[in-house]
């Protein structure tokens, strides 16, 4: 529990980019460096080719990363524990999170649904629990949320197919 | 030539009912949309930026530059009515506004706003017209060299002003000029950080990335809160009496104050109105005989910061369409709505299309006086507008995005890279890091590859090119300075206090 606390302070979170930036560097430059059509114009003749300025980008975000990393690597080490007091937590609740992740799971779901159903179908199916699930999480009563959630989302689904299909033709 | 245009393209817009009607639609989504508290400019321009794609670019940019200055002024119907402002740009309105909506003088303040927003729109616009083109005339002169400095210096100067630190910025925004690469490289064909997918051979387009990035990582973000009620609005201060014109053009120093202040401090590339609006408000606090009035409802609080922001985005537009570097976010999703359209923002467009420009022009100032007319019909109306419920509007949004990443290229493949850009938004902001530099990378990335490249030729393969262009190197030495600037002035900082110590009997 306290690394997962102390993941939220700086420390942590130059840790946790300076990761994310050389994690982007290692997998770019492997891309780079086994791309061998890519690799064969660098250097060649007066044009230094497609792999410059990717390498000058990489190594860039590889030096970066590294710095990061060994930033936070050192505040992690050197910071006495009581300096995590006046370092103030900025990690969301864990259901911000759980909130985002099942969103983005239900966003990645609907356009297979659209292919399936239809836009009007699949775009009201997708909003109702939504729309239900937040409304009730106001404090409104069950059926009172039902209601309002499923009529918002005909009505949202209605309002973007007559814009989207019905008034700009695109074909979804 | 380009006045000519501007009267050929307004009077063509009153002409065209379809005109007149996007026009109107973009201002009242504007309004709704910037006075929402959690949907910015940025957001409501890039979930709104779909809508233009089957429009001509003269009716496009219209509808976008409506949607754009309505929404500045909307951010402050929020700031003042329930002290929470509806855009970044608002931030300093609220300290004042809402103290005089407090005091029952609501609609007082929302006219000020309302009449110094559009003045500071006007002179932005008039700046825009008076230095673009000269700075477009000097860039003409430009080559390859000082193109390359331009796109490094715009990008440190992007990743500067982004909250957190210089070199954050820059990190992200070098993951946005390697999104800039993806696809097949246009000299030679050969693809790059492909990673076999058929779907990024194509490469990545603005317009998905900025949907994501400003629009759904907003909704991952807010979704949770949106349970929270916002306070309601006393109704019974919009029925206050509105300034009289009298009043209204005592405040005319405030608000020319303000305009300068905000057009110059927009012009500069990633300045933006956050940081002209607070800049107006600390002169216009030099200014007055009583600052102590300052905080607590004082009418200049309110003015200067309101005509800064909106003189403002004349001066943002100003880096964007001279030299195609985006004066901010909100330009960088404009841009987007250009390069859709086949038009590359840069000292070019004045010499092959003057004819758009002059339509630009039209276009801003009508979004100007359609805000100001709007804004005044629509202000006894305005507390519905902050009973919408955030959770309903998050949903909708969220389907915008869908729909809208579609139908750039009727491709579904663009909808996965604007979800990818929602949850890279999401991380990034967990990590408090900022995310415009990323748009930024993926704008100037092109421009930088093909100059530097270009260059190098010209140098027949040697980086001595660049030391032959006393602009490019002023430009890299001011680059190299932004980078330093934050490192090393805590060393000064301490190196300074050490000497007074040891000076100090």
């Amino acid at each position: 529990m306290r690394f997962l606390l102390r993941l939220g302070r700086t420390p942590g979170r130059d840790l946790a980019c300076g990761l994310l930036f050389g994690a982007v560097a290692i997998v770019g430059l492997i891309e780079v460096t086994t791309n061998a059509r890519l690799m064969d114009t660098f250097g060649r003749g007066p044009d230094p080719g497609p792999a410059l300025l990717p390498l000058i980008v990489l190594s860039f975000l590889l030096i970066g990363g590294a710095a990061l990393l060994l930033k936070g690597l050192a505040g992690w080490a050197f910071t006495p524990p009581e300096a995590d007091e006046n370092d103030p937590i900025e990690t969301p609740p864990p259901s911000q999170h759980l909130h985002a992740a099942a969103l983005l799971a239900s966003l990645v779901v609907l356009p297979v649904a659209i292919s399936w159903l239809g836009f009007l179908l699949a775009s009201a199916l997708f909003a109702a629990p939504w729309l239900v699930w937040l409304e009730y999480r106001r404090g409104v009563g069950r059926r009172r949320a039902l209601l309002l959630g499923v009529a918002v989302a005909a009505l949202l689904a209605i309002a973007l197919h007559v814009v989207f299909v019905t008034l700009l033709g695109i074909a979804i | 030539m380009l006045i000519d245009s501007f009267f050929t393209s307004l009077l063509a817009t009153l002409a065209s009912p379809w005109g007149v009607t996007l026009a109107v639609l973009g201002t009242l989504l504007g309004i709704v949309l910037g006075a929402l508290p959690g949907v910015s400019s940025t957001m409501a321009l890039a979930i709104l930026l779909p809508l233009s794609f089957g429009m001509t670019p003269e009716l496009a940019i219209l509808f976008l530059l409506c949607v754009f200055v309505a929404s500045v002024y909307g951010g402050s119907i929020s700031a003042i009515l329930i002290n929470i402002p509806g855009t970044p740009g608002a931030i300093v309105t609220q300290l004042d506004g809402h103290p005089l909506a407090r005091q029952g003088r609501a609609k007082e303040a929302l006219v000020y706003a309302l009449v110094a927003s559009s003045v500071g729109g006007v002179i932005g616009l008039a700046l825009l017209v008076l230095i673009a083109p000269l700075l477009a005339s000097v860039a003409m002169q430009f080559r390859s060299p000082e193109f390359t400095a331009i796109a490094v210096f715009g990008l440190v100067l992007l990743a500067y002003a982004s909250p957190g630190s210089t070199v954050r910025g820059l990190l992200v925004g070098a993951i946005g000029l390697l999104c800039g690469m993806v696809g097949f490289d246009a000299l030679t064909d050969v693809s790059r950080f492909t990673f076999d997918s058929r779907s990024l051979q194509g490469g990545i387009e603005l317009v998905p990335l900025c949907v994501g990035l400003f629009g759904l990582a907003e909704v991952l973000r807010h979704l949770h809160a949106s349970r929270q009620r916002r306070p309601d609005v006393d109704m019974a201060t919009l029925h206050s009496p509105a300034p009289k014109l009298g009043a209204l053009a005592k405040r005319w120093a405030s608000m020319l104050r303000g305009s300068f202040i905000g057009a110059l401090v927009g012009a500069i590339p990633a300045a933006g109105s956050a940081i002209a609006v607070a800049i107006a408000y600390a002169q216009e606090m030099r200014f007055s005989r009583r600052p102590e009035r300052f905080g607590q409802g004082a009418v200049e609080g309110v003015v200067a910061p309101e005509a800064a922001n909106s003189s403002s985005i004349g001066g943002t537009l100003i880096p964007m369409m001279t030299l195609g570097v985006p004066g901010d976010a909100i330009t960088a999703v404009l841009m987007g709505s250009l390069l859709i359209h086949g038009l590359r923002p840069g000292p070019m467009l004045f010499a092959e299309n003057p004819g758009f420009v002059g339509s630009l022009y039209a276009g801003f100032l009508l979004a100007l006086l359609l805000t100001l007319a709007l804004g005044l019909v629509l202000m006894r109306w305005l507390p519905w507008i902050l009973r919408i419920p955030s959770h309903m509007l998050l949903i909708g949004i969220a389907l915008l995005c869908v729909v809208g990443a579609y139908a750039i290229r009727n491709n579904m493949a663009d909808v996965y890279i604007m979800l990818f850009f929602g949850a890279v938004g999401y991380g990034l902001h967990l990590l408090s890091l900022p995310t415009a530099p990323l748009a930024f990378g993926l704008i100037l990335g092109p421009l930088l590859e093909e100059n530097l490249r270009r260059s190098l030729l010209l140098g027949r393969g040697s980086w001595e090119v660049f030391l032959h262009s006393p602009i490019a190197m002023g430009l890299f030495g001011l680059s190299l300075l932004a980078i330093l600037l934050p490192l090393l002035a805590p060393l000064w900082v301490r190196l300074r206090e050490d000497i007074k110590r040891v000076s100090a009997p």
